[in-house]
């Protein structure tokens, strides 16, 4: 078949041992990257853009590729470990991943994400080479009212994220929405909320908050109790998943893979939610649903394949069409057009030894990803091993790191500690941080949607629903809304009291 | 087990140190004694950035100083920018001049923090961004009259995409409304990827967008170029006429990207970079970098020379563009 033939000749090209060296700096960057809370992707694919002209382009990209998905493996490590996300696509992460770490599982938690990561990074490169020119046009349709009914169909879902009270979660929610309309108003310049602060005109970061919410109110969680007992005492179970962590973790992997993947095809949906969707999808799925948020490998495995394959995904749009889908692929469009080649439809035909040499790159990554993650286990289970109260003026310090480095914006760090302090007095009354995290990112994203799309029918709510794509979304979230009432009537009841 | 903790220690010191290094970095006799700072107020992967990122290393070596360049984005450049603007004039912090948060954002934006015309000192004048109003391959608009008839014969029909209201495609739309006399209403998406997106997805009749974002699709002849927005013909699409040639003299808004300070910064200071600016803009490979990117081209100028261009623009859009749009609810 033709494709194995490009495919081999994308082999023979990594294989040359310049680009295989060039291909591990990358996803050793990318690890190292993902480990700093606040350090994304993006920032250091722009710090190396300069070095990158002495190389060739096929090197270069296979460079900035490789970190680009090594920053997904590198992301859940703080997250599993001290409960800050590494980055904003191992929010999820954190849920249950710091839990099994407090509970001795922090090696079956980091082994579970770096393989599901490994395999989820190993199916899409095939989903990528088959399906790529298809997707990618599918992806152009997807225009505001599309966007809008899949952001009401998220929000409806996010129920569902909830480990406790639905009431308590919807409060969040509210809160999250309300937190998203802060900034200048992308529809017409008009300040909102900003009380002519310059640092909240783009609104309040989503890496400050998330690095608040977990990081910093963990760190008041535990430094309130801790000088009396030292947490993490249990005895380190095994430093890599088990049978049965495996036979658990195989479904929630397969699902987030191809989930991540078609929401990572999507312009604009970022690695975030895909995450989510994934964690409330198993959570529906498990038989033990009200077990989630205390330490279930499922709830790990299936985000964390979710974020590495929708870093592939990403790729497509990005490879076939030129679109850049967040700051890192634009960057790596940059670094294609500082060489003088287009990305776009023209891009195979133009240069295949950029085009394959990327896809074979990819494979060569992701097993050298899973060679580099494994022997660090070990190492990193041992900073658990730390008194608390040494660790926690780290945990601190990388907090700040990471909240200033963003935007180079010392008033970030003090958004950051604010969070810090709302997310201790959320955990002190039993409301969830994950909900707000969602509703933050969905909120302004699908206010613009709807706002785009009632410019483009001139006012009508019409285009809601004769679109086709839009109104079978609808549909469905108006099914998950409606399905309580009907089929568990009594459940909902119970949490519900469970609220008051 | 404290040495393998070791490797995560050194690196929260390593950024430290370099964070203080910044900091540290004032106070010069002889200038340029230590790195300067030069802030991109808008975020990695945009035109501006990747412009700075494969030019400054050609700057850094004709002004004989280490460049480092922060990203500061917000607010369509305008935290960057003001950043720059509080800063000490001492030429350890200067700024990516461009024509968005100098000559627009003050106009269309409530509450900018500076005053673009007593606030910074401009350096030079860099280079100038071709945009582009563009429709899809399929479109039944061959030119730019055919689409402006079916614009003044239906009008709010045809939706037009173009980044977030206040910026450069925006205004050129709305200064071609306004000369045209007719009404295309604008939609507007956060960076022109998105915008091409919605073009080419068929959400949007046309697209005013930058060349880079664009080219490619172009090329493969899903997107056809109406006209382009700048003073001149591009090389690279010699057959495609210009917003002016059209009779749209005023929709060629000259943007672009220079470099520029907070006021106040010494004469001499300024002259040395505007001079190692002239020289690295007429360097050979600089050029040849900088017309691969498609779509930006060398357009030097001095301080005074772009302040003006700038000013001239502002006052246009305070008097003229202004008062023509359509009342904000």
């Amino acid at each position: 078949m033709e494709v194995f033939k490009d495919l081999l000749f994308g082999f023979s090209v990594v294989l040359q041992p310049m680009n295989l060296l060039y291909c591990f700096f990358g996803v050793l960057i990318g690890t190292l990257v993902g480990v700093l809370p606040g350090v994304g992707p993006a920032a250091a694919l722009s710090l190396l853009l300069p070095v990158t002209f002495y190389v060739p382009p096929v090197s270069t990209i296979i460079l900035l590729a490789g970190i680009t998905y090594g920053a997904m493996y590198g992301g859940s490590t703080t997250s599993i470990l001290l409960n800050i996300p590494g980055e904003a696509a191992s929010v999820v992460t954190c849920i249950d991943g710091y839990q099994m770490a407090r509970k001795g599982r922090a090696g079956a938690a980091l082994g579970i994400s770096a393989f599901g990561s490994f395999i989820a990074g190993t199916i899409t490169i095939f989903m990528l080479i088959f399906l790529a020119p298809p997707l990618a046009n599918f992806a152009l349709k997807f225009g505001p009212p599309e966007y809008f009914a899949l952001m009401v169909l998220g929000l409806c879902i996010m129920v569902y994220l909830a480990t406790g009270s639905i009431v308590n979660a919807l409060i969040i929610v509210c809160f999250g929405l309300i937190l998203g309309t802060i900034g200048l108003d992308q529809m017409t310049g008009v300040p909102r909320f900003i009380y002519k602060s310059t640092t909240l005109m783009d609104g309040i970061g989503l890496i400050q908050v998330v690095i608040g919410l977990f990081g910093v109110s963990e760190v008041l969680i535990n430094v309130e109790r801790t000088f009396k007992r030292e947490i993490f005492e249990t005895k380190m179970k095994g430093l890599l998943p088990n049978r049965e962590d495996w036979r658990r973790s195989m479904g929630p992997i397969g699902r987030g893979t191809i989930l991540g993947f078609f929401l990572g095809i999507i312009p604009g949906m970022s690695v975030v939610i895909p995450t989510f969707v994934s964690y409330v999808v198993e959570k529906k799925l498990s038989k033990y649903p009200e077990k989630f948020g205390t330490g279930m490998i499922e709830a790990v495995a299936g985000p964390e394949a979710a974020n590495n394959a929708a870093s592939t995904g990403t790729l497509v749009p990005t490879l076939s069409l030129g679109i850049p889908t967040g700051a890192a692929t634009a960057l790596l469009l940059g670094a294609l057009m500082i060489h003088g080649l287009r990305p776009g439809p023209l891009l195979i035909q133009e240069a295949p030894d950029v085009f394959w040499g990327l896809v074979a790159s990819l494979y060569a990554g992701n097993v050298m990803l899973l060679v580099l993650n494994l022997p660090l286990i070990g190492l990193w289970v041992k900073i658990l091993k730390i008194p608390y109260h040494f660790l926690f003026s780290l945990i601190l310090l990388l907090c700040i790191i990471g909240s200033y480095i963003t935007n180079n914006n010392p008033y970030d760090v003090i958004i950051m500690a604010i969070f810090g302090l709302v997310g201790y007095l959320m955990k002190k009354f039993n409301y969830e941080a994950a909900p707000l995290v969602l509703a933050l990112v969905l909120g302004p994203m699908m206010e613009k949607a709807f706002r785009r799309s009632l410019m483009l029918s001139d006012g009508g709510l019409g285009i809601f629903f004769t679109r086709p794509i839009s109104a079978s979304f609808l549909i469905m979230a108006l099914l998950i809304l409606l399905s309580p009432l009907f089929l568990r009537r009594k459940r909902l009841r119970e949490n519900l009291r469970a609220g008051d | 087990m404290k040495r393998r903790t070791g490797t995560r220690t050194s690196i929260i010191l390593c950024v430290t140190l370099v964070c203080l290094l910044w900091v540290a970095s004032s106070q010069a006799q002889d200038y340029p004694k230590g790195p300067v700072q030069i802030v991109i107020p808008f975020g990695p992967g945009g035109l501006t950035d990747i412009f700075w990122r494969s030019t400054s290393e050609f700057m850094a070596s004709h002004v004989k100083a280490t460049i480092i360049l922060v990203n500061k984005p917000g607010g369509g450049g305008v935290v960057g920018t003001s950043f720059v603007a509080n800063a000490k004039p001492d030429g350890y912090t200067l700024v990516s001049a461009n024509s968005d948060p100098l000559s627009m954002s003050p106009v269309f934006t409530p509450n900018v923090p500076y005053n673009p015309e007593k606030d910074i000192t401009y350096i030079a004048k860099l280079a100038a961004f071709a945009f582009t109003i563009a429709v899809r391959g399929d479109s039944p608009f061959k030119t730019l009259e055919e689409a402006v008839a079916f614009a003044k014969a239906n009008p709010k029909k045809l939706k037009c995409a173009v980044m977030g209201i206040g910026s450069t495609p925006h205004i050129i739309l709305e200064v071609f409304n306004r000369d045209a006399k007719m009404e295309i209403t604008p939609v507007p998406f956060d960076s022109g990827g998105e915008s091409v997106t919605n073009l080419l997805g068929g959400h949007t009749d046309l697209c005013v967008v930058s060349l880079p974002s664009l080219k490619s699709h172009v090329l493969a002849g899903k997107a056809r170029i109406l006209a382009f927005c700048s003073p001149k013909r591009i090389s690279d699409f010699p057959e495609i006429p210009t917003m002016g040639e059209k009779g749209y003299q005023k929709s060629s808004i000259a943007t672009g990207v220079g470099l520029a300070g907070p006021k106040g910064l010494p004469p001499a200071i300024v002259s040395k970079w505007e001079e190692a600016m002239d020289r690295t803009m007429k360097d050979p490979k600089v050029i040849e970098i900088i017309e691969k990117l498609g779509g930006v081209v060398v357009d030097f100028k001095n301080g005074e020379g772009y302040k003006k261009e700038l000013m001239t623009y502002l006052q246009m859009f305070k008097e003229e563009i202004v008062p023509s749009l359509p009342a904000k609810k």
